[in-house]
């Protein structure tokens, strides 16, 4: 299907207008972004695309009553994020019989399938990101996968900033604790890698 | 400055500043950095790896949904959107009155210092942007200022809270009565920034169908869709909004929706923090050894009004000051301060210009 590249800010004043057609591009346009980011939460698929379709239907039902947006992708998250806090708790089995508190909401990051990354790093990696908690991970994906900045990661976890600040410096200085930086600065050029290598052997 | 002398490959990765300029770099933090690594060019070796280690934390990207999934879920919506009443695009509001009917003086406000509100009986040469009407109704006096233009216009009060007022639209009020009972009436869109007055006076907004009453706070009023509706955002502090059936107290990042059909008056969720209140501008306006046109640029930015530096040299005078809390003429009042300058309110934009040398 071809796609017109146009302007959010378009489609989104076309759509609080009542345009259909604008808004299901929407949805089309924001669709893998949301499911990328929703099913970090739950590997649920069906849920969350459930979840996914309710926050459009409702910006749908108050598209006349909605703030300026300056971003539609940071809105979105953020009610995605909010509806996820609520539905998921309703699906899982819950052994402890406390309320479900929004900082318990699992988050799942992976390192990427790359051939270049030794194994033994790898392997580096993955227990450090086993010993992560939830927010650490989410942070660690919305700083350093998209790119936010500190204050709209604030905003979309609803945490303060210093909050946020307090989880990325002890999420980095974990990783500094787990691995040595020459090993992973040798990653970018593969070639120093491999004289390190051979000369630790 | 100083702390960026011994800073190594771990300072440089939690380094808040450092991380973001990294991530996501703008012409503000490049030239920051820049003169960071010309005073200290021994560090650049360890901020160049911190650098590379934060560009290449890997992430395993893009779940996409699958592609019979993303069909159910467009065919779910459009179902959705079907069943639903469906308005088609709503007409453009056409509202700019003839100015033929405005057959009286206008004037141009100009300020210095305080913001105070002076009277000047200047004509201006040029047509005013703010159009302020005076009518003379029995023994009162009614200033109605109305914004012409197709930008925001800033409006001080004689009490020294501040208007944003949208284009198209107008606020009314009697200046004499204003001492002792301070009562705005608005047509259209506007963001106040109301100043607490001793003893307990309460700043009281009307419009077509709500009244808000505040003793010091900010807030928007904002008319949504075709004029059938009326929202009103909280920033800071606590609003009371009544309409004729119902009455609601308002906090910050809070808003309310009035729908004009059936007079309902209800609180909204937010999504996001309201743009100023204090969770949104917390460290926006901390400024370190910033330079003046930075300040205002931010200033500007977030109270969605034009700030001119009349001098090239003024420009570059830095600022160190922590001005969150403030409201806008306090921190203009700081800022002037410290970079030995003026500010004047011209035309409904702030304009900067240095102090006369003696």
């Amino acid at each position: 299907m071809e796609k017109v590249a146009q302007c959010d800010t378009v489609l989104w004043r076309q759509f609080q207008a009542g345009d259909a057609h604008a808004f299901t591009l929407l949805v089309d346009r924001y669709s893998d972004i949301l499911y990328d980011y929703g099913t970090r939460f739950s590997p649920d698929g069906e849920l969350i695309k459930d979840c996914i379709q309710d926050v459009f239907c409702v910006l749908w039902n108050r598209r006349e009553y909605l703030s300026e947006v300056s971003s539609v992708k940071f809105y979105l998250m953020k009610a995605l994020r909010q509806r996820v806090i609520r539905e998921l708790p309703k699906w899982q089995c819950r052994i402890s019989l406390d309320q479900p508190h929004a900082d318990d909401l699992p988050f799942d990051i992976e390192i990427k399938d790359d051939p270049d990354i030794p194994l033994e790093i790898r392997h580096k990696l993955i227990s450090y990101i086993k010993g992560l908690s939830p927010r650490q991970k989410e942070l660690l994906y919305l700083r350093f996968y998209k790119n936010l900045k500190q204050e709209k990661v604030a905003q979309l976890m609803g945490l303060n900033r210093q909050s946020v600040y307090n989880l990325q410096r002890s999420a980095l200085l974990a990783l500094r604790k787990l691995i040595d930086y020459e090993s992973i600065a040798a990653l970018i050029s593969p070639s120093f890698f491999f004289i390190f290598f051979h000369f630790v052997k | 400055m100083e702390k960026y002398e011994s800073y190594q490959v771990a300072d440089f990765l939690v380094d808040e500043d450092f991380v973001d300029w990294v991530l996501t770099p703008d012409e503000i933090s490049d030239a920051y950095w820049q003169r960071v690594f010309a005073r200290y060019p021994d560090r650049k070796p360890d901020a160049e790896k911190a650098r590379e280690i934060l560009l290449n934390i890997r992430i395993r990207p893009h779940r996409t949904m699958p592609d019979d999934m993303r069909e159910r879920l467009v065919a779910d919506v459009q179902d959705h959107i079907d069943r639903s009443p469906h308005r088609d695009a709503l007409p453009k509001r056409g509202i700019l009155l003839g100015l033929g009917r405005w057959a009286a003086v206008a004037s141009v406000l100009t300020f210095m210092g305080i913001l105070v509100y002076d009277k000047v009986d200047t004509v201006s040469v040029q047509p005013p942007v703010g159009l302020v009407i005076k009518k003379e109704h029995k023994n009162q006096e009614t200033q109605r200022v109305y914004n012409t233009a197709e930008t925001p216009l800033l409006v001080p009060l004689p009490d020294k809270s501040m208007v944003v007022l949208d284009p198209d639209s107008y606020i009314e009020y009697d200046e004499t009565e204003f001492k002792t009972q301070r009562r705005v009436y608005l047509s259209g869109g506007a963001f106040f920034e109301v100043e607490r007055q001793e003893p307990h006076m309460p700043f009281v907004v009307h419009t077509e169908h709500l009244t808000t009453k505040v003793l010091g706070t900010s807030f928007r009023i904002a008319v949504i869709g075709n004029r059938s509706a009326h929202r009103i955002t909280v920033n800071t502090g606590l609003v009371e909004v009544q309409s004729a059936k119902t009455v609601l107290l308002v906090a910050a990042n809070q808003e309310v929706v009035y729908k004009v059909d059936n007079g309902s008056l209800s609180q909204e969720d937010m999504v996001e923090y309201a743009p100023l209140s204090l969770e949104a501008v917390e460290q926006i306006f901390d400024f370190q050894a910033a330079r003046l046109d930075t300040v205002l640029s931010v200033l500007a930015e977030r109270y969605n009004i034009s700030i001119d530096i009349s001098n090239p040299e003024l420009a570059k005078r830095t600022i160190t000051a922590s001005l969150g809390e403030l409201h806008l003429y306090e921190k203009l009042e700081l800022i002037s301060k410290a970079v030995e300058a003026r500010y004047a309110l011209i035309d409904g934009r702030i304009v900067m210009t240095p102090n006369e040398n003696e």
